[in-house]
């Protein structure tokens, strides 16, 4: 039994803000890309092709949606990379949005994080997003990323225990670099 | 939740990714006015699609096709070829038998009489 949404557009804007936010993620931090898998999202629940079906929150069905269709054009973009098409559109498409804040927002810290979770597998990078960045349960996580409870508990502990290493390797190199930096003749 | 102090930290990281990601949201709008996205152009993708139909074709097809291929020339005389073998190969044992032992029991006389149906007349025989 399929549960019309009343005021779909209205539901759709009140998410809006963290459905931009996970579909960046999706598309690995590309805000085009994250633009664009959000529209195709949008198309697909205003014009009847998805359909909420009440089996879980419209929130984590939402995510869920931006996860597969992130998923199928990452797919089409191999695709298409593989057989060497041209896209149309790309001509005029611009290179990269810069933003003025950009070097501020890129902080080194910032930066050193986005390394160490950028080096995790896909599924634990999902689950510890979805955790630890958009404050879902594990269980809703499970939902969004289609995988039982046990398996999304295992992608979030290894991806924590990933990200604290990875961390914690960054920030010695970062220290003995400044050091290096700061003593250049020293030498250990 | 968060029973030692690396998931708290883990998890600030994470706050201060999403507090600087926040501030750049475009809006509902915006993201609804885009152009639509972007289309494979059709006259490239004829290629593979050519090619794939093109080995289906020649791979698949072609191999179920070949009984109804007619036989050509130069295999047509091989079955008469065969069936001169034969009658060589059978007629002696029926000459031999009627003229050898004309009397034997009616079990070998039906036995030599069996191969006669598949027997060219008796003026392509080369002992008759």
């Amino acid at each position: 039994m399929i549960a019309p949404i009343p005021d779909i557009t209205g539901q759709l804007e009140e998410h809006h803000a963290d459905a931009y936010l996970w579909s960046l993620a999706c598309c690995d931090r590309r805000p085009e890309d994250a633009e664009e898998v959000l529209q195709t999202v949008y198309l697909k629940i205003l014009e009847g092709k998805a359909q909420f079906r009440g089996q879980s929150s419209l929130r984590t069905w939402l995510f869920s949606l931006i996860r597969n269709t992130a998923t199928d054009r990452r797919r089409r973009v191999v695709l298409q990379r593989l057989l060497a098409l041209k896209v149309a559109g790309d001509e005029h498409r611009p290179a990269h949005r810069v933003d003025p804040d950009e070097e501020v927002f890129r902080s080194q810290q910032r930066a050193m994080f986005l390394r160490a979770i950028g080096g995790l597998a896909r599924r634990q990078r999902e689950a510890l997003e979805l955790v630890f960045y958009h404050d879902m349960t594990l269980e809703e996580a499970a939902g969004v990323m289609q995988v039982s409870v046990g398996s999304a508990r295992q992608h979030y502990e290894r991806g924590k225990r990933r990200v604290r290493a990875a961390l914690e390797g960054e920030e010695v190199a970062y220290v003995s670099e400044w050091q290096r930096r700061e003593n250049p003749g020293e030498v250990s | 939740m968060f029973p030692n102090g690396s998931d708290e930290r883990i998890q600030a990281k994470y706050r201060e990714l999403r507090d600087a990601e926040s501030r750049r949201v475009p809006s509902f709008d915006r993201v609804m006015a885009r152009e639509p996205h972007r289309r494979i152009r059709f006259t490239w993708l004829v290629v593979p699609v050519a090619a794939v139909a093109l080995a289906i074709a020649v791979f698949v097809l072609m191999p179920a096709s070949q009984p109804a291929i007619a036989p050509t020339a130069q295999s047509k005389p091989e079955p008469a070829a065969r069936e001169e073998n034969s009658n060589v190969a059978v007629a002696p044992a029926v000459a031999v038998e009627d003229t050898e032992t004309p009397q034997k029991s009616r079990k070998r006389t039906k036995q030599a009489r069996r191969p006669q149906p598949q027997q060219q007349p008796s003026d392509q025989c080369a002992e008759c």
